[in-house]
């Protein structure tokens, strides 16, 4: 798969049908231990921001910007966004790319960048 | 279950400690905490040192062992407890639950951390080790940044407004130059925050809409207090205080997961089990040490601990009713914001502020009368909240 293939991923309880990002080894509506995953979509609205100065150890990039998003299935992410020219409620969709260094290694992952 | 009494606390001065190690601060504070006290070293059975990061920070582990080694508490028994940034509180929890059960009768409780070894950038993500690995850490989200995202949510939800934020700072701020221990002695005035312009006050953007004004320092420092059973601590002190109430809970780990982000559900559940075993209300409470590593955290913790309505903290800031003096005097120490936040020291630093402030011995920031206090310390953005409920003995 290449990476514009890469779609985000939720874990669903099995029994129940709640669907969780990042993953739980027992599900927190009904003690369900069997998930399975399945795709968050493309759309998602942005909840809230921040445009961080003071970044951690293996960010280079300087302001980050992070928010948290929620999708229409009502799963929410917190990742890096790829603008600063966003507002909270505006249309966001989820993007593969470079994310940041832990102990010199790179490391990938989805950031969220405007719809529109 | 036994009544526990604290019969005697000490801390270090917070702020840079470049001549000391982190073991010189445990060693101190524990030393002025033993005096404190009268106890005879030989008495102390127990050993519980809180600390988040001296394996990342100071090559070291295992700081009870050390600790009760260099005190010549042998052969006590002794563990480190690590609950990131609500070590200290856990520590105390733990000697609390030991004296309570009847194991234990004097215990020794230490909690210290001493950060300003490297860079900002560095501690920064130190702190952030506390967030979920995968979901938030690797993203590259800091304690600011939540703080950064939640102060938006708030904003918006709640009409909070930036001069809001800077009524925290300032009250702390005042509070701590009345504090011969706080990190930062600075008075800084709302106006002087919000316009940096014209103040001359460097206030550059961290996490926007938070300021560096909005965030509490980088700290070295250590606190301790000596814990015996109640029906025993008016043979080592007059005014014994008592741990009347405890409570702790705990919340997702990914803030996003949280079922409203505005809020801190783990510490309305803490501080509601807090209250109940001490068998009090918030309104009883006549001081408190909340855990204001950022200006929103003291309005939304005022808010969940019962102090006001849900989005009515601001308002209580507005009306001065958090000042010494008001209705419930918040953070007189300085808070996290002034007196400082050696990230594993903090809840040991809150408890020993409370004493002081129940045994009258507060000095000029002595809150009138107070016979209730109330601490709440917490793992990274409330994912693990402490509770204690504080009452003076008679």
């Amino acid at each position: 798969m290449n990476e514009t293939e890469k779609r985000m991923i939720g874990y669903r309880c099995k029994r129940c049908g709640r669907i969780y990002y990042p993953k739980h080894a027992v599900c927190m509506n009904c003690d369900s231990r069997e998930f399975e995953k399945v795709e968050l979509g493309d759309k998602c609205k942005l909840i809230t921001y921040t445009k961080l100065y003071a970044t951690p150890k293996g960010v280079e990039e300087k302001p980050l910007i992070l928010g948290i998003v929620e999708f229409e299935n009502g799963v929410r992410a917190t990742g890096q966004l790829t603008s600063e020219n966003v507002e909270i409620g505006m249309k966001m969709k989820p993007v593969w790319g470079f994310l940041r260094k832990i102990d010199s290694k790179e490391v990938y992952g989805f950031k969220f960048k405007p719809a529109t | 279950m036994r009544k526990v009494a604290i019969i005697g606390c000490g801390m270090t001065k917070f702020g840079k400690h470049e001549n000391a190690t982190l073991m010189d601060l445990l060693t101190e504070a524990s030393l002025k905490a033993l005096d404190d006290s009268n106890l005879d070293n030989k008495q102390i059975d127990a050993v519980y040192v809180g600390n988040m990061g001296s394996l990342l920070l100071n090559h070291q582990t295992g700081l009870a062992t050390a600790l009760t080694a260099n005190l010549n508490l042998l052969p006590a028994a002794v563990d480190t407890v690590q609950n990131g940034t609500a070590s200290g509180s856990s520590a105390i929890k733990n000697g609390f639950l030991a004296v309570a059960s009847g194991y234990f009768d004097k215990v020794l409780v230490a909690a210290g951390e001493k950060m300003r070894v490297t860079t900002g950038n560095e501690i920064t993500d130190f702190i952030a080790t506390m967030t979920h690995p995968e979901a938030e850490y690797a993203q590259g989200v800091t304690l600011p940044s939540l703080a950064g995202m939640f102060t938006r949510l708030y904003m918006h939800k709640y009409g909070v407004e930036r001069k809001h934020l800077a009524m925290v700072a300032a009250k702390n701020h005042k509070n701590a130059l009345k504090n011969p221990y706080a990190h930062i002695h600075k008075a800084v005035t709302v106006d002087d925050i919000l316009y940096p312009e014209k103040s001359g006050i460097k206030n550059p953007v961290i996490a926007d809409p938070l300021r560096l004004y909005d965030c509490c320092p980088v700290s070295d420092g250590a606190a301790s207090v000596i814990l015996c059973p109640l029906e025993e601590a008016k043979k080592y002190i007059d005014t014994p205080v008592e741990i009347i109430g405890f409570g702790q809970a705990t919340e997702v780990q990914a803030v996003h997961e949280r079922e409203d982000p505005t809020e801190i559900k783990s510490l309305r559940i803490a501080a509601k089990k807090a209250f109940e075993i001490a068998k009090v209300e918030p309104k009883d409470v006549d001081v408190a040490e909340l855990h204001d590593a950022f200006t929103i955290l003291e309005i939304a913790e005022s808010e969940e601990a019962g102090f006001f309505k849900k989005g009515e903290g601001h308002k209580a800031l507005e009306e001065g009713l958090t000042e010494i003096g008001g209705k419930i005097p918040i953070n007189p120490s300085g808070g996290l914001k002034a007196r400082g936040h050696p990230v594993g020291a903090t809840g040991a630093a809150q408890i020993v502020e409370l004493v002081w402030q129940l045994r009258n011995e507060a000095g000029e920031r002595q809150v009138e009368n107070a016979e209730i206090g109330f601490s709440c310390n917490f793992f990274s953005f409330g994912s693990n909240v402490v509770a204690f409920v504080l009452k003076r003995g008679d």
